[in-house]
């Protein structure tokens, strides 16, 4: 199987989504952890260089939730000691940590998505739910960086004309605001040979087809199916309240079961799918590479 | 079989006295490739917007449009956006999406068509049009020639029965327009497809054509095959700008033998006329080298009367070694730029797109700094001006997108802003004043930004393609305010890829190329020694007249034989 980035679109959403739920809706020291861990293993990855060093921040990330929560958060019975008065206790200390590598978990698991999905997978996506958003979508991403040129090249034609003078701020603000003030004809000008271009190709005729880039393989359904079927075993785990941590007043650890130890393992096996699937890629890369 | 038959159509504007078109009718052939001509304002685009419904402006129509024997009024809408298909002027403007593919796929996706066939056709489409590695790519990366290509595409990925083009080439360069004007006879050759066409310029297109009709004042005034018409054209008028510079002179010296349509049956015909050994087809190019070397043709050479102009030896601008990039990284645009344009001179400078016309002007104009050599503006330093005083009575530029001076609701504004008064202006722009500046066509748009340009009193002016989209007669209009301004003693420096205007116009030619400038020389001489470069009249005589750049030139010379 490939690895997530050369995956459908969809299948990779899915992947995330499976891996983001669990995390993110109940606050386990147990998922958060996993998550985290197997979050940055994928992003070491996916990282090169420069972003590669920034990944000693996520961690950081929970420690200070573990710092700051106590100062703010004086729930708990046990009673570690007294800061202005106010009690630090060890229930939110505790809760402070698990709730910061929750959120460290989510950014790094959301920075993967990042690197995996660009603006064009995300169409795909989003696309699939309507296909009027993504239409919209496209052409603001076709009319944005038009914009700026534009605006660019009517401030240096100005400029040219010695009409602005960015001499002082005043100047330079008044400046800028005969600019959008030309803009905005500009934009509904030529907005309107764009609409000609769009009715002449006959938009708005009728229901509209999609034409789709990526098409979805088998290794796909695989892959959303394992994903899923890995997910329901941590969400029935939950649901039956078999890894629901109680924090306040005082700490309360489920009893460590067979539910318990299948849901942790298949949600760890879960988190190191993408990450092994882009080893296995690139290993075989290496193989292919050296028989050439 | 009868494509397309328009039958005594007559329309007025909403709110309009006059009627723009006065029965007009036509009949275009399966498979036909037809050119429509005309002036400016003379009905073209009203008429092609009529024939596709969807485009069809508001006002009172009279007459019929047939489409395979149909009313296209009674069309579905799915079909009459099938049917026709239509590209217009501008390449970027008609652009909907923000990818090469999907902009293949757009029009197929709104006609509901299932995805096998989508894909299929979309893929044929891509490959015939060699969009192929252009894919994933972001249109505003896409060149305009290729910009107007993937237009091309997107519309005929559609399979329309009819393929209307309005002014598609207006905004390219000649060598991109040369492209686009080959796919487009690729598939009328190849595809059968029928293909009604307005342009203002026929010069690489009307030998492609079967039909050529011309417009004048809402009214079809010649019909018929490109040389038939071509005979009949009056030589003195708005029409017979537009002709190739073969037929023009063609028509100058009286019209003998078949009239030739391009450059190429140009040359043949001055061969057979001036007596020398006529070039074989096929082999011009060898016969012509021959024919340069025998030499022994008409000695007199055209550039001898061109008048030299008596002027001081002074420098108003000068750029000496200039290198210019946009980043740290990024390549040289300008490469050890050495030009000088003299005082009172109307100076072209000659170059292909990407050949850094365009950055060479900004950074004259004091825009962008060069990083390394200098600019002097009258022997001084251009930094050592301060913005200000570089700004008044200094230079001026006049970019090739106008609109981007314009930021006012009417022209009487824009002038209020500038600090002018209608009736100081050289030319006359009182008609238009309550007019939008989006509104006016492209020679009134340049008018007012050039008026504009001109309120800072600059001595030297630069302009950036000044021609470009203007007809024939707007042309000769640009080329007399320039020579009005330089006799009132303004310096012009202007670059271009119109060697014709250049060739009529300027006092000396330069040829810029990957950044540097490669050759400076009167127009008689620069264009006598440019084969691929050269106006089409000097790759007509190149070898058998020597010397001659232009129509009157060429016209002239033969005069002067007989």
């Amino acid at each position: 199987m490939m690895s997530l980035r050369h995956r459908h679109p969809g299948c990779a959403c899915v992947v995330f989504a499976c891996v983001l739920l669990p995390v993110i809706f109940g606050v386990n020291p147990v998922t958060a952890g996993i998550g985290l861990v197997s979050g940055m293993g994928l992003l070491f990855l996916l990282e090169e260089g420069r972003g590669r060093r920034r990944l000693g921040w996520y961690p950081a990330v929970a420690l200070a939730s573990g710092v700051l929560n106590p100062l703010f958060n004086h729930n708990g019975r046990t009673v570690l000691f007294f800061l202005n008065r106010n009690p630090v206790t060890r229930e939110a200390v505790l809760y402070g940590l698990v709730m910061g590598m929750l959120i460290a978990a989510a950014l790094v698991w959301a920075r993967c998505f990042s690197h995996v999905m660009d603006t064009e997978k995300l169409q795909a996506v989003t696309g699939r739910l309507s296909p009027k958003v993504s239409l919209i979508l496209s052409m603001s991403l076709r009319y944005l960086p038009l914009f700026r040129r534009q605006a660019a090249q009517v401030r240096e034609a100005q400029a040219g004309l010695g009409l602005i003078r960015e001499e002082n701020g005043l100047d330079r603000l008044r400046g800028g605001l005969r600019v959008m003030d030309g803009m905005v004809t500009w934009a509904l000008e030529n907005g309107i040979t764009t609409a000609d271009s769009m009715t002449a190709r006959g938009y708005g005729s009728g229901s509209r087809t999609r034409y789709r880039v990526y098409v979805w393989e088998r290794g796909d359904t695989a892959l959303t199916a394992l994903s899923l079927g890995l997910m329901l075993i941590v969400a029935a785990a939950r649901v039956t309240g078999q890894i629901g941590y109680t924090w306040y007043p005082e700490l309360r650890v489920p009893a460590a079961g067979f539910g318990s130890a299948a849901a942790y393992g298949a949600f760890g096996l879960l988190c190191l799918t993408p990450a092994a699937l882009e080893i296995k890629d690139r290993w075989k890369w290496k193989v292919l590479r050296s028989r050439i | 079989m009868e494509s397309l038959a328009v039958k005594d159509l007559s329309f007025t504007y909403a709110g309009a006295a006059e009627p723009t078109l006065r029965g007009v009718s036509l009949r275009l052939e399966a498979g036909e490739f037809a050119l429509l001509t005309g002036e400016t304002g003379c009905g073209k685009t009203t008429l092609l917007r009529l024939i596709k419904r969807e485009l069809a402006p508001r006002g009172a129509r009279q007459g019929s449009i047939l489409l395979g024997g149909r009313e296209t009024e009674s069309l579905s809408d799915r079909e009459a956006a099938e049917k026709i298909g239509f590209v217009f002027q501008r390449p970027e403007q008609q652009i909907v999406t923000d990818r090469v593919w999907h902009e293949l796929a757009f029009g197929l996706e709104n006609l509901g068509t299932p995805e096998k066939e989508m894909r299929r056709r979309v893929a044929e489409t891509a490959q015939f049009f060699g969009l192929e590695e252009h894919w994933d790519v972001r249109p505003d990366q896409l060149s305009g020639g290729q910009k107007q290509l993937l237009n091309l595409a997107a519309v005929m990925v559609m399979e329309p029965d009819l393929l209307i083009l309005d002014e598609p080439t207006a905004r390219l360069d000649p060598i991109a327009a040369r492209s686009f004007l080959s796919m487009l006879e690729r598939l009328h050759r190849e595809m059968g497809m029928t293909i009604l066409m307005s342009e203002h310029r026929l010069e690489d297109v009307l030998d492609r054509a079967d039909r050529l009709i011309c417009m004048e004042n809402g009214a079809i005034r010649l019909n018929g095959a490109p040389r038939e018409v071509c005979a009949r054209i009056p030589r003195q008028g708005a029409l017979a700008g537009a002709l190739p510079a073969a037929v023009r002179v063609w028509q100058g010296t009286g019209g003998q033998g078949s009239c030739p349509l391009n450059a190429g049956e140009g040359r043949r015909w001055l061969a057979a006329r001036t007596g020398a050994s006529k070039p074989e087809d096929g082999e011009t190019r060898q016969t012509a080298a021959g024919t340069r070397n025998r030499g022994k043709l008409p000695a007199r050479s055209c550039a001898a009367q061109r008048a030299e102009p008596k002027r001081e030896d002074s420098a108003a601008l000068c750029l000496r070694e200039v290198w210019f990039r946009f980043s740290r990284e990024g390549k040289d645009v300008l490469r050890s730029v050495n030009l000088t344009v003299r005082q009172g001179e109307i100076f072209a400078l000659l170059g292909g797109n990407g050949s850094g016309k365009t950055t060479l002007l900004r950074t004259a104009a004091g825009m962008i700094p060069p990083y390394s050599g200098e600019i002097l503006f009258f022997g001084k330093k251009l930094k050592d001006y301060r913005h200000g005083t570089l700004r008044h009575e200094g230079i001026a530029l006049l970019p090739q997108d106008v609109q981007t001076l314009f930021l006012r609701g009417s022209v009487r504004e824009e002038l209020r802003d500038a600090g002018l008064r209608p009736e100081e202006l050289p030319f006359d722009l009182s008609g238009l004043l309550d007019r939008h500046p989006y509104d006016l066509s492209g020679g009134e748009q340049q008018l007012l930004g050039l008026a504009k340009v001109l309120s800072a009193k600059p001595k030297l002016l630069l302009m950036d393609e000044p021609t470009g989209g203007l007809d024939a007669a707007w042309r000769q209009r640009t080329r007399a305010w320039m020579k009005q301004l330089q006799a009132q003693g303004m310096t012009l420096l202007l670059v271009t890829h119109d060697a014709e205007f250049a060739a009529e116009t300027a006092d000396r030619c330069g040829l810029l190329f990957r950044g540097r400038v490669e050759a400076v020389e009167e127009p008689g001489a620069f264009f006598a020694g440019a084969s691929y470069y050269g106006t089409s009249v000097s790759r007509m005589t190149r070898g058998l007249l020597p010397g001659c750049a232009t129509v009157a030139e060429m016209t002239a010379a033969l005069k002067r034989q007989d």
